[in-house]
């Protein structure tokens, strides 16, 4: 199953190596801290992390992680006191390699999820998958550009989660969004000029 | 009920009435549409996801915002789930502080049932510049029920996010 990882992720970084030039940084995501309550339920505190961060190492390279955190705490109804807690993990790590305006990409993705004890007692419930995708990215403004990708996502390795033994899940998808390029600003002169 | 949300309505313009000019877009968020399955064998999930964050400064510093939100979630030989939602609201910048507000309506739908509740935002926030067009969002939003409206939560919440403005200008290429 290594084996099949490995070849994987190599073929990322095939696929992967030119128009977005080095040094060029995307970006997306949210860190949120919300508490809310209501009649029926006891009051929740929710901190989620969702983030989408990439590089070009080399030009039309870009190197990307995409990790996301839920810490969820629900408190327990009164006369007792204390609270239960659950997790949501994620990471992906991939590559994207520009032609143009185009790109062809994957990501390898690690989904975990489960009460904080299961966590501590490494009984959380996880999958791993792999995205592959093909898009375009079409200029709105400088820096910011509509994305629109088609993702062919499938289960990778063994599944402790809506399926238990090998993950054979698979997924298509079509997706426009809003994409945050920066690129690296030129060397200031040292005259200032 | 009609002159609450009326009320609301005006207390979001006044909120938001002076350093982001006239023309200048707000733009943010996604459109998906899925097709999985858990399993080979299993019945196949479409999913359709829309969720968008669109403002206009109408005048200097007045930004009119509006947040259409779908979601359609079709199970294969089973029912449908359906989620509306649509959020209208104003931000009034003073530099590169905010307040705002925004009356969001939600409705969904599952095997044959309703559902309808509608909430009010009540936001703060500041934008740090990353770079030209491109800001992070550091907000403080109070989320509450609006008497009638169906729903009896509230909800206090900080976030920090990536949020892009840009003037009308057109771009030939990113090169």
């Amino acid at each position: 199953m290594k084996n099949h990882v490995i070849l994987l992720m190599l073929l990322n970084f095939a696929m992967a190596a030119f128009a977005a030039e080095k040094g060029t940084k995307m970006l997306g995501g949210t860190v949120s801290l919300s508490r809310s309550r209501s009649e029926i339920i006891t009051p929740v505190t929710e901190l989620a992390v969702t983030s989408s961060l990439g590089y070009c190492v080399i030009d039309n390279l870009m190197i990307e992680v995409s990790p996301k955190f839920t810490l969820t705490m629900q408190e327990y109804e009164p006369p007792y006191s204390g609270h239960t807690s659950s997790i949501v993990f994620g990471i992906g790590v991939g590559a994207r390699f520009f032609i143009g305006k185009f790109y062809l990409g994957s990501m390898f993705n690690y989904n975990s999820h489960g009460a904080a004890e299961a966590y501590a007692k490494g009984n959380q419930y996880y999958y791993k998958d792999m995205d592959l995708k093909a898009g375009c990215l079409l200029p709105l403004a400088k820096n910011i550009y509509l994305d629109l990708a088609a993702i062919y996502n499938f289960g990778v390795g063994e599944a402790r989660a809506f399926t238990f033994g090998a993950n054979h899940s698979s997924a298509y998808s079509m997706f426009i969004g809003i994409a945050a390029f920066l690129k690296k600003a030129p060397p200031r002169s040292p005259l200032g000029a | 009920m009609k002159k609450q949300v009326i009320f609301m309505l005006l207390f979001s313009l006044v909120m938001a009435a002076f350093a982001f000019e006239k023309g200048t877009k707000a733009l943010g968020g996604t459109l998906s549409l899925s097709y999985s399955k858990y399993d080979r064998d299993a019945d196949g999930i479409t999913n359709l996801n829309v969720a968008f964050d669109l403002g206009y400064c109408v005048i200097d510093n007045l930004m009119v915002e509006v947040s259409p939100r779908i979601r359609l979630m079709a199970f294969e030989n089973g029912p449908t789930y359906n989620w509306l939602g649509l959020g209208v609201g104003a931000r009034y910048f003073i530099r590169k502080f905010y307040m705002g507000s925004q009356i969001n309506f939600f409705s969904s739908g599952f095997s044959g049932h309703k559902n309808t509740w509608d909430n009010l935002d009540l936001k703060v926030g500041y934008l740090l510049s990353l770079a030209k067009n491109i800001y992070l969002d550091l907000a403080a939003i109070y989320n509450i029920p609006i008497p009638h409206g169906g729903s009896d939560s509230s909800v206090l919440s900080l976030s920090i996010s990536v949020a892009a403005f840009f003037k009308g200008e057109r771009l030939r290429d990113r090169s």
